[in-house]
């Protein structure tokens, strides 16, 4: 069986956008209109109404800036992880009429919502050059950043998929567990706020990694913690391969409880 | 900056034609994905080894040497 089918892919991809907005006057305009409604709540709310700033960074959007920079992808990441839990569960129908191996099912999850991600970034960086921030070379780095982010959700995705079809608590248990791993990365607040021994163990946490870089790039201008990158770059891998090798072992038994 | 942008171009390149040759290479899915991963992984890690060499080197290389030119400009004129 082929392992991935590019087209079926790319065409569940389409479906998946087309079935979000069914129905809706202004269909795929919607993917347009959150992002841009969401990063002018956020602007309006903490620069206009609370004066929100940070210390060490200059102007009125910086707080705003902080929190969308990392706000943005924690959304894609854990949208991704939530929705690829129960798509083998949610999908069962389509998964006993067409030949099509299960780590497709949360890759096309992964793709619609990495194409969402990117619609959401792209709104935000109009809204920076609008109210006149400035890019670095660093920005360079965004996409392949996004990529391992996707890429460490994708496998986190796949293990989880292949799980909840034995353990159908686990689609509550993943819900919780995103609530908390977003009040543990700072994302609202910023890290000097933390203890010491919890600043020591937050370099563990894999979204902290990826949340302060985009804060660097977006807001700070600077070049993310390289080695920290590089190490997660590594732990991604390690999961994938993880994924890959509980999909083969649980290939068989997957099919027969679905 | 140059530096930066050939660099990004050439790792990206080099990416793809492997990814290209790998896919016209008749091998069960399991090998292919196993490569596609391995070569992702390298191409992630040369990026970002990319950056902190520009930011430890050329980045610091380029602002001396403005530097330096800005200052022999004001040596000269005065």
């Amino acid at each position: 069986m082929k392992w991935i089918n590019k087209r079926l892919i790319l065409e569940f991809v389409k479906r998946d956008f087309e079935e979000r907005f069914a129905g809706s006057m202004l269909g795929s305009l919607w993917s347009f209109i959150g992002p841009l409604v969401n990063i002018l709540i956020y602007t309006i709310i903490f620069s206009n109404i609370m004066s929100a700033r940070l210390s060490g960074a200059e102007g009125k959007f910086s707080y705003s800036i902080y929190l969308i920079s990392a706000l943005l992808p924690w959304t894609a990441f854990s949208v991704t992880i939530s929705r690829c839990t129960t798509v083998l569960i949610d999908k069962k129908h389509l998964i006993s009429k067409i030949n099509i191996a299960f780590p497709s099912m949360p890759l096309y999850i992964n793709l619609s919502e990495t194409v969402t991600l990117f619609i959401s970034v792209a709104i935000f960086s109009v809204f920076l050059i609008a109210s006149g921030h400035n890019f670095s070379e660093y920005s360079l780095l965004l996409p392949f950043i996004f990529m391992l982010q996707q890429l460490l959700a994708y496998a986190i995705g796949l293990t989880l998929s292949l799980l909840t079809v034995f353990i159908r608590d686990l689609k509550e248990i993943v819900g919780i567990v995103l609530q908390i791993w977003f009040w543990f990365t700072p994302i609202v607040y910023v890290k000097d706020i933390l203890p010491e021994f919890v600043k020591e163990i937050i370099v563990f946490n894999p979204v902290f990694i990826l949340s302060d870089s985009y804060q660097s790039i977006f807001l700070w201008n600077r070049l993310p913690d390289i080695p920290h990158l590089v190490t997660l770059t590594a732990v991604t891998f390690l999961l994938l391969t993880c994924s890959y090798l509980i999909y083969i072992k649980l290939e068989s038994d997957v099919k027969d409880f679905l | 900056m140059i530096y930066l942008l050939i660099s990004i171009a050439a790792i990206l390149f080099l990416y793809l034609l492997l990814i290209f040759l790998v896919m016209k290479r008749v091998i069960s899915w399991g090998y292919k994905s196993l490569i596609y991963g391995l070569l992702t992984f390298i191409m992630l890690v040369s990026i970002f080894l990319t950056f902190a060499c520009y930011e430890k080197n050329w980045k610091e290389g380029n602002r001396l040497n403005k530097e330096s030119s800005a200052q022999g400009f004001k040596y000269d004129k005065g």
